[in-house]
């Protein structure tokens, strides 16, 4: 019997030593502070609510400094809170959604990483309809609390609920304490706020660039009380914008048309691997006013969120491109800035025929006129529609394979076709053939006829219409100042867009020639047709064998030494096979003749399929002082802090080799690069990469040269270089980082200065 | 005054109590699974092995003996999991691959975000994936991250819990300390 006693006994002490360890609370009607981790205790408060206010359960966190939690939405680390409540009496109660207070941002110790959360003390409650049945309430709690550790706690307290008047003062005090401090919705306190973006439709991996929009009154007026977002810093987003946009907040301007409207600018990603299009842009938006005090809203506006493959125009509003509707409206960019775009293009593809891919065809298409211009100016103008038409039929194609390629979901860049080794060699082959006809080796004669009236047949219009087709093949690679500015707005347009620039780039590049078809009597100015044509055609075979070079030398850097050897090979057997079609000519066989040509084409396809054309891993080596592109190490560089200056080119791309043998090789500039401190990139985009092609997206262009220049004390807004560069304006650009301001891509605003105080 | 002599067959019932109390004191320690299991140095690595985090196949300690092995769990919820990564692949990389290895544990319940995060800071050492967090449980882990030091013949030799400034220094000291 005495034994027995202890059986109880222990009971009570194991019941006690769990109640040490704080697991299980006890009930209690008043709150008790249970510390469930060193650096953190809680509370569980109730407030069974009256005639005014409904009932209210909520957890009190107090953390010890330095260790914080976290928000619904966590951030780049952390994780957010989890409370269930159970009521017991009414196992069907249940609260209603939690209510948070407005969040802080964490550095991340460092890292770059952004999470939101709380420091110090903060309560997350819950309203309840109706504790009038309800004898206790409990909650169960997993919440991870860190510092320079994190630590996961997990905990359940439970209370007996307060009844009439037993809820204290101060308990009531807390509940309506952190109630004020969770954000409401900016339209129920009066605030005027939007949001407007650089692109109709936003579908996964595309980029663009937006702004919050703050309608307040205009700052200058003695009795407005204005609103701004605070700094760039501003606005905090919800778990599903936060999930589908990768942000980065430039700064926070003042419209430049309407000082009531103060603008949070930003860049931002969608990521690319979004399953459902966002609809609703949501977070938190903290504003400061004119004494100072700051406010933090709840935020909810639509995002143009689209599937892959929609259709996307781009949107020049005008704070960010000086051209355009206000950003309120959203629509679509206006007919002048589309004219403009267009209006690049077309001189983009005139400066074309004056590059070194284009000039032999022009030269070898402007002497054919010269023959025709004086016995048959008729036919030299259906030489000339021939021509414009093989441009604009290729430029349409090539436009088309674009839209159906980012219709897949494959992301193109201007020049893509280069990084596809297959074409290269196509090209080098079509170019080597094209050489050995103007050396006379084999005539391209579709319509039967004799030979031996050197440069005084007229072969036909077909052939200016594969005259038109070599200059697009051999101008795509060749980039000319303003085709990368219209070939980006395209590249990040809609179908419609791309089309109309290309075909304007076609009618540019096309343009010298058709003049000179059209234009009676210019031909006076060169000399009579004679053995002089013959040297020029020479001339100019010679200027497309050292394209043939460059080509081969390309396709070396893709496929490596092996590769290049093989297309060697095969250029020397389709050479061989092209003397031989000249002998059959020569012999009078037309039919051989047709089978000798066909038979070549068949021998240079099936030949170029047999090489390895699997690209050899690119060349990372860093050369000189130059790096390998990283974003990381350009911020780590940025945080030095050391200005940087990035080099986006391509062994393809004869700007990009122009600028880095000119302007990027100058003592002076290598000096100035070297003084700065400057830390030096390169991205290289001979091949393919996604990164690359992701960065020249960000910064509206769709291809290489880019050059950028990093300002450490404003990191998210580099100064974008035109495309080709000179020494001045290099020298310029590295100077002003330096400089008070930065060169920006958004110059029509200005930053708003304001006093902040701390509350 | 007068003494009340007990019986030397009766016990006191104070003493019971006390030792009741010890008892369930004793026990309570047993519920602490975590603190009676922690692994500390001078005390045998527990083995595990685990699928890849990337990449097919599976890791566990015994793949590593008689090599001086820096085991550390992370998360990618947890910053200082993430600061401490380049510098434990600084770490590696000071050490001649026959004489020192890093193996991670990461313990992310969905694994996309460790995944993402490596693709944009590759190392060189591997990690496994325990969504489950059977091996944190076996050491003993209440913070993250948490990692350690264990020498060729599997014993751990230090232990160290989150990650701060300076402490790659630290941890360098121990390594070589145990080379040695």
């Amino acid at each position: 019997m005495k034994r027995m006693r202890w059986v109880p006994f222990i009971a009570v002490q194991l019941f006690l030593t769990t109640v040490a360890y704080g697991l299980v609370v006890p009930a209690s009607a008043t709150a008790q502070t249970n510390r469930v981790s060193p650096h953190m205790a809680v509370q569980l408060l109730v407030d069974n609510g009256d005639a005014q206010k409904t009932a209210r359960v909520g957890v009190l966190f107090d953390l010890e400094p330095g260790w914080h939690l976290y928000w619904r939405n966590p951030g780049d680390t952390g994780l957010a809170p989890d409370l269930e409540f159970t009521f017991e009496g009414n196992p069907a109660a249940k609260p209603g959604a939690l209510r948070w207070p407005a969040p802080v941002r964490f550095d991340g110790l460092g890292t770059g990483l952004a999470s939101y959360g709380y420091a110090n003390q903060v309560l997350l409650a819950a309203p309840v309809r109706d504790l009038a049945n309800i004898s206790m309430v409990g909650v169960e709690a997993d919440v991870l609390i860190c510092a320079d550790e994190c630590i996961p706690v997990d905990f359940e307290l439970n209370r007996a609920v307060p009844t009439g008047n037993a809820i204290s003062r101060e308990e009531r005090a807390l509940f309506d304490r952190y109630e004020a401090r969770v954000p409401k919705a900016a339209s129920a306190l009066g605030f005027d706020i939007e949001a407007s973006y650089t692109r109709s439709a936003l579908r996964p991996g595309d980029a663009f660039e937006g702004a919050v929009t703050v309608r307040s009154c205009d700052a200058n007026q003695p009795d407005c009380d204005w609103r701004r977002p605070g700094d760039s810093d501003a606005f905090i987003p919800d778990a599903p914008t936060d999930e589908a946009l990768d942000f980065v907040f430039v700064d926070v301007v003042s419209h430049p048309e309407d000082d009531s409207v103060s603008l949070l600018r930003f860049r931002a990603d969608v990521d690319p691997d979004l399953e459902a299009p966002l609809s609703r842009l949501a977070g938190v938006l903290e504003l400061v006013g004119r004494d100072g005090a700051r406010e933090v809203v709840a935020i909810d506006v639509s995002f143009p969120g689209a599937a892959p493959g929609s259709a996307s125009s781009a949107i020049a509003p005008v704070w960010n491109r000086g051209v355009g509707p206000s950003p309120e409206s959203g629509a679509p960019a206006s007919e002048a800035s589309l004219l403009y775009v267009v209006l690049l293009a077309l001189l983009g593809g005139l400066i074309l025929n004056g590059m070194p891919c284009v000039l032999p065809v022009l030269g070898i298409k402007i002497c054919s006129a010269a023959e025709l211009a004086g016995h048959d100016p008729a036919g030299l103008r259906r030489h000339g529609f021939a021509y414009l038409g093989g441009v604009l039929g290729s430029m349409a194609a090539l436009a088309t394979v674009v839209v159906l390629l980012q219709s897949a979901g494959s992301s193109v860049g201007w020049g893509f076709q280069f990084q596809e080794p297959a074409f290269v060699a196509v090209v080098a082959a079509v170019v080597v053939l094209f050489a050995l006809n103007l050396f006379g080796v084999y005539e391209i004669n579709l319509v039967p006829s004799g030979l031996g009236q050197v440069g005084a047949q007229t072969q036909g219009t077909t052939r200016s219409f594969f005259d038109g087709l070599l200059a697009v093949a051999l101008a795509t690679p060749c980039t000319a100042p303003f085709l990368g500015t219209a070939v980006g707005f395209a590249f990040s347009s809609g179908a419609p867009m791309i089309l109309a620039v290309f075909l304007a780039i076609g009618v540019g590049l096309a343009l010298p020639y058709v003049v000179v078809c059209l234009v009676p009597g210019w031909a006076r100015f060169v000399p009579r047709a004679g053995p002089w044509m013959l040297r020029l055609r020479a001339g100019l075979g010679f200027l497309l064998l050292g394209t043939a070079v460059w080509l081969v030398w390309i396709f070396g850097r893709v496929t490596g030494t092996d590769g290049q050897t093989a297309l060697l090979a095969l250029l020397v057997a389709l050479s061989f096979g092209a003397w031989l079609l000249g002998w059959l000519q020569a012999q009078g066989h037309p039919a051989s003749v047709a089978l000798g040509a066909l038979g070549l084409l068949l021998f240079g396809a099936f030949a170029i399929n047999q090489i390895d054309l699997k690209p050899v891993a690119g060349d990372n080596a860093v050369e000189g002082d130059w790096q390998v592109f990283d974003p990381t190490d350009i911020r780590n560089a940025l945080r030095e802090p050391r200005p940087v200056f990035v080099s986006f080119t391509a062994d393809w791309c004869i700007t990009c080799k122009v600028n880095e043998k000119g302007t990027l090789s100058d003592e002076r500039v290598l000096a100035a690069l070297q003084q700065g401190g400057f830390a030096t990139f390169r991205g290289d985009y001979t091949q393919r990469d996604e990164a690359i092609r992701a960065e020249l997206a960000r910064h509206g262009r769709a291809g290489v040269p880019l050059y950028l220049v990093y300002d450490p004390n404003s990191p998210d807004a580099p100064a974008v270089l035109p495309e080709l560069l000179t020494v001045g304006g290099v020298l310029e650009a590295l100077r002003t980082v330096h400089a008070a301001g930065r060169t920006s891509l958004m110059p029509a605003a200005r930053t708003i200065e304001h006093t902040s105080q701390a509350l | 005054m007068s003494e009340t002599r007990r019986s030397p067959h009766v016990r006191s019932p104070g003493r019971s109590r006390i030792a009741a109390v010890a008892a369930v004191v004793l026990a309570a320690f047993c519920f602490d699974a975590t603190t009676a299991l922690a692994v500390e140095p001078g005390k045998k690595a527990p083995d595990f092995r685990a699928e890849k985090l990337e990449g097919d196949g599976t890791l566990g300690l015994s793949d590593y003996k008689g090599k001086v092995i820096y085991l550390d769990f992370w998360a990618s919820w947890c910053a200082p999991c993430l600061k401490a990564v380049p510098a434990i692949e600084e770490l590696r990389k000071e050490f001649p691959a026959s004489k020192f290895q890093v193996l991670a544990v990461n313990v992310d319940k969905k694994t996309k975000k460790a995944l993402k995060f490596l693709a944009r800071h590759p190392v060189g050492y591997p990690s496994v994936a325990d969504p489950k967090g059977d091996i944190p449980g076996r050491f003993g882990v209440e913070a993250m991250p948490s990692s350690y030091l264990i020498d060729q013949k599997g014993v751990v030799r230090y232990v160290h819990k989150g990650f701060r400034d300076g402490d790659l220094e630290e941890i360098r000291n121990e390594v070589k300390r145990i080379l040695r």
